[in-house]
């Protein structure tokens, strides 16, 4: 019964850090493209296609919020790995908050347009 | 009360053998599924390093350039999967509950992927590399 859990933790543990690993590589040899990370298209009539491309403060601070929740998250676990830790209600909070920022920005930004347009 | 004791004897003997037999079983299967689930994942991760199975527009949303919600999403998945297993590994066992704020930490970001795609669909974007840039349209999913 031992040998059996040990090969299925091992195992697990292979694919799991061979997929990682796999994904990883693959972001820094530029495969997969993180380009335009940062950019989100924006209304933008006088364009041909109708949209631009603008570096999007929403995306930045949804990259910075999911980094922090998620090292924090991880921290919590690998310090008390007896169980899944609950996340401080706090957190989610901030994390919903930044998710439904970016995506009330990048709906604006799509139907709407520019905000400085806007509030002319 | 030989007869007796010889019966009693030989059911205990029948049991027993039946209880190892039926374990030896239970544990050649259960090391047959190990090892074939473990094979079926093998192949896909070399399929994947490989570029068999192409997995370079993991993040590209529909417009082009790479998506906030799929990293986002991305980065939750392999998060709670490592720490599901650090669990795993530790107790040698499932842990019993999973947090409310930890399953809604995972809707929050489904959910937000899941409206990004929406917002994306119904604002009907061309998509980059095609004709309008004087490039052939680029096919969907490529």
């Amino acid at each position: 019964m031992a040998s059996l859990f040990k090969l299925a933790y091992w195992e697990a543990l292979i694919l799991l850090i061979g997929l990682f690993a796999v994904v990883l590589w693959k972001f820094i040899s530029g495969e997969v493209a993180l380009d335009q990370l940062f950019e989100g298209d924006i209304k933008a009539p006088e364009h041909p296609d109708g949209y631009s491309t603008q570096v999007s403060a929403g995306r930045i601070q949804v990259f910075w919020t999911t980094l922090g929740v998620a090292y924090y998250y991880l921290l919590q676990v690998i310090h008390d790995p007896t169980h899944l830790p609950a996340l401080p209600d706090s957190m989610v909070a901030i994390l919903a908050g930044s998710h439904a920022l970016y995506l009330g920005g990048k709906a604006q930004a799509i139907f709407l347009g520019p905000l400085r347009n806007l509030l002319k | 009360m030989n007869n007796i004791e010889f019966l009693a004897g030989t059911m205990l003997q029948t049991s027993t053998s039946t209880w190892l037999a039926s374990d030896t079983i239970w544990a050649i299967a259960a090391y047959i599924g190990l090892t074939v689930i473990f094979a079926i994942g093998v192949v896909i991760v070399v399929k994947i390093a490989k570029g068999i199975i192409p997995i370079n527009t993991l993040l590209e949303e529909h417009g082009g350039g790479a998506s906030m919600s799929r990293f986002q999403l991305l980065v939750f998945t392999f998060v709670i999967a490592f720490s599901l297993l650090l669990v795993v590994v530790h107790n040698k066992d499932f842990p019993k509950d999973i947090p409310t704020n930890v399953l809604l930490l995972l809707g929050i970001s489904g959910s937000t992927y899941g409206v990004s795609k929406g917002i994306q669909a119904s604002a009907d974007m061309p998509r980059k590399g095609g004709p309008s840039d004087g490039n052939p349209p680029k096919p969907l999913g490529q």
